[in-house]
């Protein structure tokens, strides 16, 4: 039962359900992309303290 | 409306619309990528320079990326084979998680990504390791070894060994005798490792085409061959000991590890059972981490003594 249900939540019915999965995907981009710019900025500011 | 709705989600499938996290996370080979973590940490530390903490763990990332963006590669070109061999056919693309095409854009920018922010916080040098540490494992090992001869987890075997090399290129920004030796460690425990697995798998691995050492020279060649790194490799993992990288502590305890690597070795040389052949699998996996562990446990007790 409990396969099932997981293989149910993996593989989305309706074309609806499959839009939400695609918009999580998009805000999880998102935060990949902030993530990074923060990265580039604690960098920056990490070497020029350092030089 | 049935018929409608399974086309709506295959037509999704295709495009890697079904993928979780979990599944971008095991394109990237999480157990394969803990123990670069693992062996690069070590690289880090045994090198004894002096980095920013924050740059170092940002490089630690950034060479973590680089391992799972180089797993996504070779799992993306791979997936023909792996949808016929029983320990790789759950992976996320023959599971039809993953497009191939998505599998292969992830790992590109994975990579390219990892290169950039490695060179931003480590430098050139490790940021050219890391490069061609993924070249040589996409390229050199999946595309252009893997299917074509049976040393080609000997050779492929570097890409596995590089990571502490990078890790101590981040923080010194050289490669030295002393990371070199590291390399040489994991360089030759991998041809055993990967054998000893391949003797209680060879089926599977007979059924997907790869011309792995069982495969193609049968079990007995094999089981030599895994004996003769054993006998290099024990040795070999003393020698930070001669370079006054570690102690003799160390040494003796590398020794005594390295004795039982090569007693179980010959134990399997001589029954030939599969049982033998998974428990030094299992070793071997547990004889790495002691080496890597064992290296920075002496350093940081020399540190204090």
């Amino acid at each position: 039962m409990a396969v099932s249900a997981s293989k149910d939540k993996q593989e989305p019915k309706t074309a609806a359900e499959m839009l939400q999965m695609r918009r999580k995907r998009n805000f999880a981009l998102l935060g990949v992309i902030a993530a990074l710019a923060v990265l580039f900025y604690v960098i920056t500011i990490v070497r020029m303290g350092a030089d | 409306m049935a018929i409608r709705a399974r086309s709506t989600q295959t037509h999704f499938a295709e495009a890697g619309q079904l993928a979780s996290a979990g599944d971008y996370l095991a394109l990237m080979k999480p157990r394969v990528m803990s123990l670069v973590i693992f062996t690069c940490l070590a690289g880090m530390y045994l090198s004894g320079g002096e980095a920013h903490p924050v740059l170092a763990i940002i490089s630690l990332l950034a060479i973590s990326v680089g391992a799972g963006a180089s797993g996504a590669i070779n799992q993306w070109y791979d997936r023909d084979m792996d949808s016929v061999m029983a320990r790789t056919r759950s992976r996320p693309l023959p599971a039809g998680k993953i497009a191939p095409s998505e599998a292969l854009a992830f790992g590109l920018v994975a990579a390219a990504l990892s290169v950039l922010v490695l060179a931003l916080s480590a430098g050139y040098l490790a940021a050219g390791l890391l490069a061609f540490t993924i070249f040589f494992y996409a390229v050199i090992y999946t595309v252009w070894l893997k299917r074509r001869t049976a040393q080609n987890i000997v050779i492929g075997g570097a890409a596995g060994a590089l990571p502490p090399l990078v890790g101590w290129a981040a923080i010194t920004g050289e490669v030295t005798l002393d990371s070199l030796l590291l390399f040489a460690i994991i360089f030759f425990w991998t041809p055993p490792h990967f054998w000893a697995l391949a003797l209680f798998r060879h089926e599977d691995y007979k059924k997907a085409g790869v011309p792995m050492l069982p495969v193609v020279a049968g079990a007995r060649e094999t089981r030599k061959q895994i004996l003769i790194y054993a006998l290099i490799l024990a040795p070999l993992a003393v020698l930070p000991v001669a370079t006054g990288l570690a102690s003799v502590w160390y040494g003796l305890a590398a020794g005594g590890l390295g004795l039982v690597f090569v007693w179980q070795a010959a134990m399997l040389l001589r029954f030939g059972d599969e049982k033998r052949a998974l428990n030094l699998f299992k070793f071997s996996i547990f004889y790495l981490f002691l080496i890597f562990a064992g290296l920075m446990a002496d350093q940081a007790m020399r540190g204090w003594l």
